[in-house]
């Protein structure tokens, strides 16, 4: 058989290689040889694989085990069942059974006969032992005395040796299953939960601790005579009893245990640490299960513990930080409402309910740190009743750290603002290089200290010697490795961080560092001059975790020994300071830079080359820390005073100008930056050579100030030989290498480079990772960039991930309050509200509230800003409530502000403004602005101008543009003319201009701002290109379409002379100036600029990027409200397609070209084609945003006019008045109340196409006249809805009505006058 | 340290009584592990074999710092472990269904639906039987995926053999089993 076998096996396998079952078959003949039996065999097998397809593929897992599973073979061998008798006690019915054993009701015969719960475990257990420990406990157990324990009253062992226990009979069921049952309220629940607090607290003073507090140990009788519920703890000192003595004999009982519920496990259970459990451990467990009675989980989800490890349970409960309970309910989706409807109460008023009080208490209780916690049951007990008896209650929102801590943990995401980005990868380089000089400059410092003394070029020796002598007694290699390591001079050495004979230098350093100790013993000035030399090498490699105690040792030997004021402490802090600069540490590196630089003054004086090198290392520490002007006086002084002194050609005053030029880089100041950098790039390379460091890095430098003018090109022609230079100087693992890389990437544009740029990406970002660590600045910054570059392509999986990162790292390195930090999380925010993860998105914000409310308190200005920014965004995702809400307490914190009689101009003006420009309209109140707006004006002595800002549009509200206009001229007047009149300032001036007729004016005024600037940064400044585009765009937006036209079409001219007509900018201009012909119904010629806006992207970004949807959308749009709207329609469904292609056609952008797809169908007539897509539209509306949003709202009335096309009136109109509630909760929003109106124009024509005219009329009467009063009768809708109010004339047989109508809409005679607010 | 980690030391030193103790100390854990999970979960609680045997895996030898040789010795143990454990249920399923064996109250839905399964399974572990008697190897890796729920790779690991070696096994053997017992229902027939 077994030759037989292996003959049929390797045929059955070669025959399975064939293609066709042709050959198959004639394979297996020829194979066989004509052996009928080995043929049939083989047969028979082939048939079997062909019909086993599937076969035994589900693995076992499609027999899943169920309950019945549970005691089969333990219940075989039971002994003990009902009717028998263990000791005194008979058993009358089993009540449960589990893992542990079972449980049995049971009747005790003597001395007292009655009821017990009788709880065999199960076998396996040191029988003796539980027992024994449970005698030992007997005493204290007896004395317990509590309504709300049952108590433990006995325990033995069966005649099979199992251990058993006697309790008090409860009849109950688990108090969370009872609060369910019983749809109890939040407030019941916490009723019914403090007796259990304190019922452990009264076990706690007889000194028994539960140790397994969960639900089904805290039972609730059902059968109390007088209806109300009493909570039982039972199982008190069973879980001691049973043992968690953890020692390695009885881990696995231990273990076992641990695994039946970790859920309800304090820290130090999980940890097995051998700390003693105490009462605190209780307090956790109560935590846990307060936690679940309010939110309906448990703090980490059951199903993942059950998942987990071993170890990572442990981290789980030890580490992970809880989401507190509110917020836990909005993560729960579909689920709230049941969860809600258990607490008989709506879901956002059960979240609100929960929000704060309940929060601290329950986070309080679980607080990992037991020292944190309650110290007792009681405290609990007492904080929760004074949170029903609205007292402050004593556990307070923890700190902003572990809040965010929480945070990052919950949503692992993050995001910096795109203005940010730029910024930070600048400021990354300017740091690097400066490192990368001054790590340089300390080396030859040391050597030069090293020769300059006799006593020192001994020690220098001695020193050298050792470590040449450590280094070569790994490899022999390396000590020539080590000659030859001096990757600043001698541009062909190999790069220190490359392996030699499988050791690094840096390898070798630290093997060094750990003799030096034992090779010094008696010398300590050796082996600090030992721990600077290999401190300096390992900086130079960019390893500074590793370097950072090398050099602090030096330091803290030398002023040990030298004192504060010696020449060698002094450089040891200058390096040291110098090395937390590199790390990204500035705010830590300035007191030793500065000890250093005072030092210095005395020991060298002012002028001496030392002195002003670490005063420009100073300088750089302070542009860091966003010291600007600080650092630019340190500068400003050190360059001059080096210039003089050293000459223009000195390697330091060169370092100092690398410096500058990388800070005024770090602050976006291109013109005196780019001159320096050049002027430096000369001068270096005439002095230093090719290959000096200082040369080599303003190349590159040069190459990022192109990048950051757009010039992609030439950006990329020194960041490519600036790539090969850091390569091959510094090798391929310096962060500055990838530094250089990442804007190489950055410079690539093109489709055709598309791949090589995010190659260089990724590497980048991964280089920078490993060789500065994930949470240094340059890695951040880059992977900023990175993630908003994937994000652009449409690879949000991607792109979140490096979101998360980010904030993670930046919680990390600079702190949850730090504005970096503040600001990932709002870039954050907008990305997920992008994408679709609408709920995320609130959450962050609100975290960003919290924790900005952390820092500053409630009413400082920056936590209202940041209330005022959620606000923002809860109106645009149709939370109008919630919004309102927050906008009131807004308005009373800066009113208290306002009104305090020491308020300054500023909160003076913030109220005013908040009044006049909060999101519900009803809240605004203009009369009452207005005074206040004059008063702050008067206190700021009308210089201000935000200030005076607000008092125009006080006026302007209240009804006089005339003065509006006049202070808002004032208002621009304060400004420099750089800013066009301040374009946002100047903008508005044209509105207000404009609103009193005198175009004239606005003309003069935004002629004269334009040719002011001009001249004030010359013709030729790149700045007017940037400024006239933003100039146009708000012009466009005020309104004043004639003037936006020529300084965009400037703007375009001027971004295609200056940077090629194939440019990102020169598309950008080209769909602004499309938006402008949009704006003015010019169709055609904004089709035109949006297709040659598309053709350009496409040629730079390739056809699958989210730009391209979104210029497709565009245009689709244009078409579908120009003449040929059909002409829109192949054009919309190519921008469904591409977002479809990049997975995104689940983002709202998507959703909103289906809407427009509909309605183009909808113009077209083509109505049974839109159906199905409006419908589908409507549906992702109502998940993507629910009921409530402008756009569900929208959806819905597409389909609505679409049923009325149809012919389907009936059906549309519940779908209408559906749609004009939806709308309804937008009348409070001012950029939407035209579209009420529309809504329900739309519901009156579907009334009056089912021919209900006394219905109809008023709603589209009133619709025509509101579109009019708000948008002008030229506008599209109001057009539409006129022709309808006409229509219905007509239909209705009210001849002299339509007549009155047809002319236009009717003087307000009638109606009287409706006022109309209105605000920029 | 647990005792199947012991046992796999033991084992791993090549002692062979620790082999032989092994499957009982995997499969009272596999028992256990179940019983206790199924008795504390909703009543409506399933579990499925393989994620227990990874579970039990994970809690108890600990993901990704076993070597090979500890996990080949678990997973040879665990899968034999859960074949015996599934085969012992839907023995007792069909003595239920027959009116014979111990008592039970209810028939619950979850044990009608297990019904055929538990005939097919049956059927499946005399198969496996006579195809480890003619190859054990290939048994072997049946029981592997199957009961144990490792993938193409992992038991080509645990075997020692090449993944594109597992793959043939898989598919000769997966046809021999299914020949088996369908032959087997005809010849009951004959």
């Amino acid at each position: 058989m077994g030759a037989d076998g292996q003959d049929i096996e390797g045929i059955f396998s070669a025959a399975l290689e064939k293609a066709s079952a042709l050959e198959r078959e004639e394979f297996v003949e020829r194979a066989c040889r004509g052996d009928p039996r080995l043929q049939g065999r083989v047969r028979a097998l082939l048939a079997a694989h062909d019909q086993a397809e599937g076969f035994l593929d589900g693995r076992c897992s499609e027999l899943p085990l169920t309950a019945d599973f549970a005691d089969p073979g333990e219940g075989s061998d039971r002994a003990e069942g009902v009717g028998t008798t263990i000791g005194r006690y008979e058993l009358l019915e089993l009540l449960g059974e589990g893992g542990f054993g079972s449980v049995y009701k049971a009747d005790q015969l003597e001395p007292v006969r009655r009821k017990v719960a009788l709880k065999i475990l199960k076998a396996g257990m040191d029988t003796a032992q539980v027992i024994a420990r449970f005698e030992a406990e007997r005493q204290a157990q007896a004395m317990m005395d509590h309504p709300n324990i049952a108590k433990t009253l006995d325990a033995g062992q069966t005649e099979t040796g199992r251990p058993y226990f006697v309790m008090e009979l409860v009849d109950g069921v688990p108090i969370t299953e009872y609060c369910d049952q019983k749809n109890l309220t939040t407030r019941e629940r916490l009723g019914l939960f403090m007796p259990v607090c304190r019922a452990v607290q009264h076990a706690h003073t007889k000194g028994i601790i539960h140790r397994d507090i969960k639900p089904s140990n805290v039972l609730v009788t059902l059968h109390d005579p007088d209806g109300a519920g009493v909570p039982k703890v039972i199982d008190f000192g069973i879980a001691k009893a049973t043992g968690d003595r953890l020692t390695d004999k009885t881990v696995m009982t231990g273990f076992r245990q641990f695994i039946g519920t970790p859920a309800y496990m304090s820290p130090e259970q999980a940890e097995m640490s051998g700390l003693d459990v105490d009462t605190r451990t209780d307090v956790y467990s109560l935590g846990v299960l307060l936690y679940e009675l309010l939110t309906g989980r448990t703090p980490f989800d059951p199903q993942a513990l059950r998942q987990a490890s071993y170890g990572e349970i442990q981290q789980i409960i030890c580490e992970e930080e809880p989401v507190r309970p509110s917020l836990r309910l909005s993560t729960l989706g579909g689920d709230l409402a049941e969860l809600a409807r258990l607490r008989r109460t709506e879901p956002q008023a059960l979240s609100r309910l929960l929000r704060g009080d309940l929060d601290w208490i329950v986070l309080r209780a679980l607080e990992k740190d037991r020292t944190r916690r309650y110290e007792t049951a009681a405290g609990l007990a007492a904080d929760i009743q004074r949170h029903l008896s609205h007292e402050p209650v004593r556990a307070g929102p923890p700190g902003a750290t572990y809040r965010l801590r929480k945070f990052v943990r919950r949503n692992r995401v993050a995001v910096t603002a795109a203005g940010l980005v730029a910024a930070a990868v600048l400021l990354g380089l300017a740091v690097a290089t400066a490192g990368f000089v001054q790590a340089r400059r300390d080396r030859d410092l040391a050597q030069g200290a090293r020769v300059r003394a006799d006593a020192e070029a001994r020690r220098a020796q001695a020193v050298s010697t050792f470590l040449q002598e450590m280094l070569a007694s790994v490899d022999p290699m390396q000590l020539r490795q080590l000659s030859a390591f001096s990757p600043y001079e001698d541009a062909g050495a190999s790069p220190g961080g490359e392996f030699v004979g499988g050791f690094s230098v840096a390898d070798m350093a630290r093997g060094a560092s750990a003799k030096i100790d034992q090779a010094f013993a008696g010398d300590p000035e050796l082996a600090a001059a030992a721990r600077e030399t290999i401190g300096m090498t390992l900086r130079g490699l960019g390893l500074y975790h590793d370097a950072a105690p090398e050099l602090e040792a030096a330091l803290e030997i030398r002023r040990r020994i030298h004192g504060d004021r010696h020449r060698d402490t002094l450089r040891s802090a200058l390096q040291l300071g110098g090395l937390l600069a590199d790390a990204g540490r500035s705010a830590e590196a300035e007191p030793l830079v500065r000890f250093a630089l005072e030092g210095m003054w005395q020991v060298y004086g002012a002028e001496h080359a030392r002195t002003l090198n670490c005063a420009s290392v100073l300088a750089l520490v302070l542009s860091d820390q966003g010291r600007y002007a600080e650092s630019h006086r340190f500068f400003e002084e050190t360059l001059r005073i080096q210039r003089r002194v050293l000459g223009d050609r000195h390697r330091d005053t060169l370092a100092t100008m690398l410096h500058w030029s990388g800070s005024y880089l770090s602050q976006g100041r291109l013109t005196e930056g780019q001159a320096l950098a050049r002027e430096l790039y000369d001068l270096a390379r005439e002095a230093l050579g090719p290959d000096d460091s200082i040369t080599i890095l303003s190349k590159p430098l040069i190459g990022w100030w192109y990048l950051e003018q757009g010039r992609y090109d030439r950006a990329e022609e020194l960041l490519r030989p600036g790539l090969a230079d850091c390569r091959r100087i510094l090798g391929g693992e310096h962060p500055l290498t990838y530094i250089t890389m990442h804007g190489l990437a950055r410079s690539l544009q093109g489709r055709e480079r598309q791949e090589e740029k995010e190659r260089l990406h990724l590497e980048a970002l991964a280089g920078l990772r490993r060789t500065r660590g994930e949470d240094h600045w340059h890695t951040l910054s880059t992977t900023v960039d990175v993630a908003q570059w994937l994000d652009g392509k449409g690879k949000f999986g991607e792109a979140g991930e490096l979101y998360r990162a980010l904030l993670a790292g930046c919680v990390r390195a600079f702190g949850s309050g730090h504005p970096r930090t503040l600001a990932a999380m709002n870039t954050l925010a907008d990305f997920l509200e992008r994408t679709g993860a609408l709920q995320e998105s609130i959450w962050i914000r609100f975290d960003r509230l919290a924790v900005i409310e952390d820092g500053a308190g409630r009413t400082h200005g920056v936590t209202v800003a940041a209330v005022v920014d959620l606000a923002e965004a809860l109106v645009r995702l149709g939370r109008i409530a919630e919004a309102r809400e927050l906008t009131e307490e807004v308005l009373a914190i800066r009113r208290r502000f306002a009104e305090r009689p020491d308020a300054d101009a500023t909160s003076i003006n913030n109220y005013a403004w908040s009044l006049l420009t909060c999101v519900p309209i009803d809240l605004r109140d203009p009369e009452a602005a207005l005074p206040l707006a004059e008063r702050a004006v008067a206190m700021s002595g009308g210089r201000q101008s935000a200030v005076l800002d607000t008092l125009a549009l006080a006026y302007s509200m209240t009804g006089d543009d005339r003065k509006a206009a006049e202070v808002q001229q004032k208002a621009c007047e304060q400004l420099p003319p750089q800013a066009l009149g301040g374009v946002g300032y100047g903008a508005v001036l044209v509105r207000y201009l404009l609103r009193t007729g005198d175009v004239g004016a606005a003309d003069r005024f935004v002629a004269d701002s334009v040719e002011g600037f001009r001249k004030s940064v010359g013709q030729d400044n790149p700045r007017i290109a940037v400024e006239f585009n933003a100039a146009g765009v708000a012009l466009a937006n005020a309104g004043h379409y004639s003037m936006a036209e020529p300084l965009l079409l400037e703007a375009l001219e001027l971004n295609r002379e200056l940077l090629g007509s194939e440019h990102g900018r020169v598309a950008d201009g080209l769909r602004n100036l499309a938006g402008l012909y949009h704006m003015q119904g010019r169709y055609a010629e904004a089709g035109r600029a949006y297709r040659e806006a598309l053709a350009l992207r496409r040629k730079l970004l390739g056809d699958d990027h989210l730009l391209v949807a979104e210029t497709l959308h565009s245009l689709g749009n244009t078409l579908r409200l120009g003449p040929d709207a059909a002409a829109a329609i192949p054009v919309l469904r190519q921008a469904l397609d591409t977002y479809r292609r990049l997975n995104a056609d689940g983002v709202p952008a998507a959703s909103s070209v289906k809407l427009d797809l509909v309605l183009a169908l909808l113009r077209v007539g083509r109505f049974e084609e839109a159906e199905p897509l409006a419908r589908e539209t409507l549906a992702r509306c109502r998940t993507l945003y629910g009921p409530e949003h402008v756009d569900t709202a929208m959806a819905m009335r597409a389909l609505g006019r679409l049923l009325i096309e149809l012919g389907e009136a009936r059906q549309a109109e519940p779908i209408l008045r559906q749609c004009v509630v939806a709308f309804g909760r937008f009348h409070l929003i001012e950029s939407e109340k035209w579209r009420v109106a529309r809504a329900r124009g739309t519901l009156g024509y579907c009334l009056a196409s089912l021919r209900r005219f006394d219905e109809a009329e008023p709603l589209l009467v009133e619709s025509c006249r509101a579109l009019h009063a708000m948008k002008g009768e030229g506008f599209i809708a109001t057009r539409i809805a006129l022709e309808r109010v006409v229509a219905l004339y007509e239909a209705w047989g009210k001849a002299d009505e339509a007549a009155r109508w047809r002319a236009g809409v009717p003087g307000d005679e009638e109606h009287g006058v409706q006022s109309r607010s209105a605000a920029p | 340290m647990s005792e199947i980690t012991r046992i796999l030391a033991a084992a791993r030193e090549g002692d062979a009584r620790a082999a032989d103790e092994l499957l009982p100390a995997v499969y009272h854990e596999l028992r256990r592990l179940a019983a206790q999970r199924l008795a504390r979960e909703a009543a409506d609680e399933t579990l499925e074999p393989t994620a227990l045997v990874h579970e039990v895996y994970l809690r108890l030898v600990g993901g990704g710092r076993a070597d090979w040789k500890s996990r080949a010795y678990f997973f040879a143990a665990a899968a034999e472990a859960m074949r015996r454990i599934l085969i012992e249920r839907a023995r007792q399923k069909q003595r239920l269904k027959r009116g014979g064996g111990r008592q039970r109250v209810e028939l619950d839905e979850a044990d009608l639906i297990t019904e055929s399964d538990s005939i097919g399974l049956l059927a499946l572990d005399e198969a496996l039987d006579r195809l480890a008697a003619e190859n054990p190897v290939k048994a072997e890796l049946v029981k592997l995926r199957y009961f144990a729920g490792l993938t193409v790779q992992q038991s080509a690991d645990v075997l020692g053999i090449s993944r594109a070696t597992a793959d043939r096994y898989w598919l000769y053997a997966r046809a021999w089993l299914y020949n088996d017992i369908t032959e087997g229902d005809d010849s009951a027939g004959a």
